[in-house]
């Protein structure tokens, strides 16, 4: 498909501006205060113990989780039902984390996710090695203080995991860790200011890597989602579920052929489910060869 | 090219874990406990995990041969596949592979001395009839021969069983190992092959038509039996100009005794797997393309299938004896 084709269909399909593209759950203030600002996101009302900010037009929501596991998915699912934020959503996990070496503020991708606790493994996120390095992070219940194993240490990855990759594919899950704390480096060091400058200095790091993720969370949604003209057949006419479903499969195959036509054109408001499919079926043969397949 | 590798503790000691260390220094290696737990992860999606796999390192415990569906074989009595591997380098519009499973990682299955133990134990088995072995067919055979030399492992032992045919099936040129030792006369090698312009189109990241006859070329020369695989045959408008050339190439340039055999299939799903591919696919024309389901298959309509069978039968049969010719319908 030509770039021309592809804009045609993307710029039909249905509510692609003023969505939550990027979903940011956050243990510490401290750890969020940068995220906001980058993005200008404004405290959105909410009727719980969370906070939420978000901006539309930046495409960005982030929810503050506390410190935890449990709170850590919580939150996740929380800000998913409160913005209704759609499958094609990125979520990212970012904060500080303990590590078994310096050097304090190395960035990293969590590549594997352990829960000793749970007793779960998840392997989030699709793995952006070549701007970032990539460890495995073990979620504990209180803050480690021996670093024993080659391992980053956090207390909140694992319950994010468990809840976001239910909500988007597996690939758009994201673990991003920043050392705060080394086995020559003790946790006591670390303050609010130490922490937002921590995230502060990654900033760049992480804006190169969301671009990357809008990126993919832009091919998930071509998959997942039907141009607005799709719902609006549906809704003034009534098809079954067997129907919908050949309509939506038929609908693909006659876009394909005719990228830079609209069903409207087609006057079929006055039909009926299975004239509609009998139509589509009967052009798309006709056309059979008048494009290219491949 | 490879910069994560998942490795089950259990198979860290094998002498092919150990080779792939030495070829992939600078990968993060990270240790799991079963291959299942990142393979089959439900919520991946495959194309968005195609443009960058891991390998994930495991070791097979049971089902290291199979037999080959109905409609593979070639001739023999007995079919057989096995796979000491799961997906490919390559990403070809049509792959199966993608329909089957959820991830795009890389498996490779290195306990390969297990593979040869249970082949060895079905040759016994049925060792009255003809029998033969097919390797590739949850990956491509020699993609990734540089990193797991598992065609070296293979065909030593396939040279002490001539009774039986073993065949690599391949999109790769990666023939040098191949091609410094001496042929062995049942083991076939195979290549996939479209039209050019077809290929361009959808075998991404294979090598290119031109460099894979001239692989066919080679290996033809230096005497190994050499199978030619038009599968999956793909309906263009100008199909007839475009299958005719690929043949009349290939015939021109491969000495057709050493053509141990040439199939040729339409391009077919089981209906669940065309259902989840095509939905990875939404953007690509091979998906839009009007297809009919008979018997659980979901292919081209019987007018295309019966079009293209009788001519690619003719074309072929103005070279080769009809022995050497194959239809697969699997
Ligand atoms: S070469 Fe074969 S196994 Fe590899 S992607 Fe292509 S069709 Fe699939």
């Amino acid at each position: 498909m030509s770039n021309r084709e592809v804009n045609i269909i993307e710029a039909s399909y249905k509510k692609s501006s003023n969505i939550y593209w990027t979903c940011w759950v956050i243990a510490l203030r401290a750890e969020a205060i940068s995220i906001i600002r980058l993005f200008n996101m404004k405290k959105v009302e909410t009727h719980s113990s969370f906070q939420i900010y978000a901006s539309k037009e930046a495409g960005h929501a982030l929810i503050i989780s506390g410190i935890g596991a449990i709170k850590s998915a919580a939150a996740t699912a929380y800000l998913k039902a409160q913005l209704d934020i759609e499958s094609y959503a990125a979520w990212i996990n970012l904060g500080i984390a303990g590590y078994y070496k310096e050097p304090i503020g190395k960035f990293f991708q969590a590549v594997k996710v352990y829960s000793q606790e749970r007793n779960r493994t998840f392997f989030p996120g699709f793995r952006f090695s070549k701007k970032v390095a990539g460890a495995s992070l073990l979620t504990l219940n209180k803050t480690e203080k021996i670093y024993e194993q080659p391992l980053l240490y956090d207390m909140e990855a694992s319950g994010f995991c468990e809840i976001a990759s239910k909500f988007s594919c597996n690939e758009l899950v994201f673990v991003f860790k920043i050392v705060s704390d080394t086995p020559e480096s003790s946790t006591k060091k670390i303050t609010g200011k130490t922490v937002e400058e921590l995230v502060e200095v990654n900033l760049l790091i992480l804006k190169g890597l969301l671009s990357e993720i809008e990126k993919l969370s832009k091919i998930e949604m071509n998959r997942l989602t039907l141009p607005e003209e799709v719902f609006e057949m549906e809704n003034s006419i009534n098809f079954s579920k067997t129907n919908s479903h050949k309509f939506r499969q038929l609908y693909k195959r006659w876009k394909f052929i005719h990228p830079e036509k609209s069903l409207k054109e087609l006057n079929l408001s006055a039909k009926k489910a299975k004239e509609i499919i009998n139509f589509l079926k009967k052009d798309i043969s006709l056309n059979m060869n008048s494009r290219n397949f491949l | 090219m490879i910069d994560t590798v998942y490795f089950e503790e259990d198979a860290s000691n094998y002498s092919a874990t150990n080779q792939i260390r030495l070829a992939l220094p600078d990968a993060n290696w990270i240790p799991i406990d079963r291959f299942q737990e990142i393979f089959n992860i439900r919520t991946q999606n495959f194309r968005i995990q195609k443009k960058n796999p891991a390998l994930i390192i495991a070791k097979k415990h049971d089902n290291f041969v199979l037999p080959a569906p109905s409609g593979f074989g070639m001739g023999s009595d007995q079919n057989f596949y096995f796979s000491h591997m799961y997906n490919c380098l390559y990403d070809c519009g049509y792959c199966f592979l993608q329909g089957m499973y959820s991830s795009a990682n890389y498996v490779l299955f290195v306990n390969y001395e297990d593979f040869f133990e249970a082949i060895s134990e079905t040759i016994h088995l049925h060792k009255n009839e003809t029998q033969t072995y097919y390797s590739g067919y949850d990956c491509d055979s020699l993609a990734f021969d540089k990193i797991s030399h598992f065609s070296g492992y293979m065909l030593n032992f396939f040279q002490n069983f001539p009774e039986v045919e073993v065949e690599l099936r391949t999109k790769s040129i990666v023939i040098s190992s191949l091609l410094m030792r001496n042929p062995i006369k049942n083991c076939v090698i195979a290549f996939s092959l479209s039209p050019d312009s077809i290929a361009k189109k959808l075998d991404n990241k294979a090598p290119s038509i031109r460099r894979r006859i001239k692989a066919i070329k080679e290996l033809s020369e230096k005497g190994w039996p050499i199978g030619l695989r038009l599968d999956p045959l793909i309906y263009t408008h100008d199909w007839k100009l475009k299958y005719s050339d690929l043949i009349s190439d290939l015939m021109k340039q491969v000495d057709l005794c050493n053509i141990h055999s040439v199939s040729y299939g339409l391009l077919r799903f089981p209906k669940r797997m065309y259902k989840k591919i095509s939905n990875l696919h939404s953007e690509t024309g091979l998906f839009a393309f009007p297809m009919e389901e008979n018997k659980d298959l979901i292919s081209y309509s019987e007018e295309i299938e019966n079009d293209m069978y009788s001519f690619i039968q003719k074309k072929l049969r103005a070279y080769l004896p009809e022995i050497k010719i194959f239809h697969c319908s699997n």
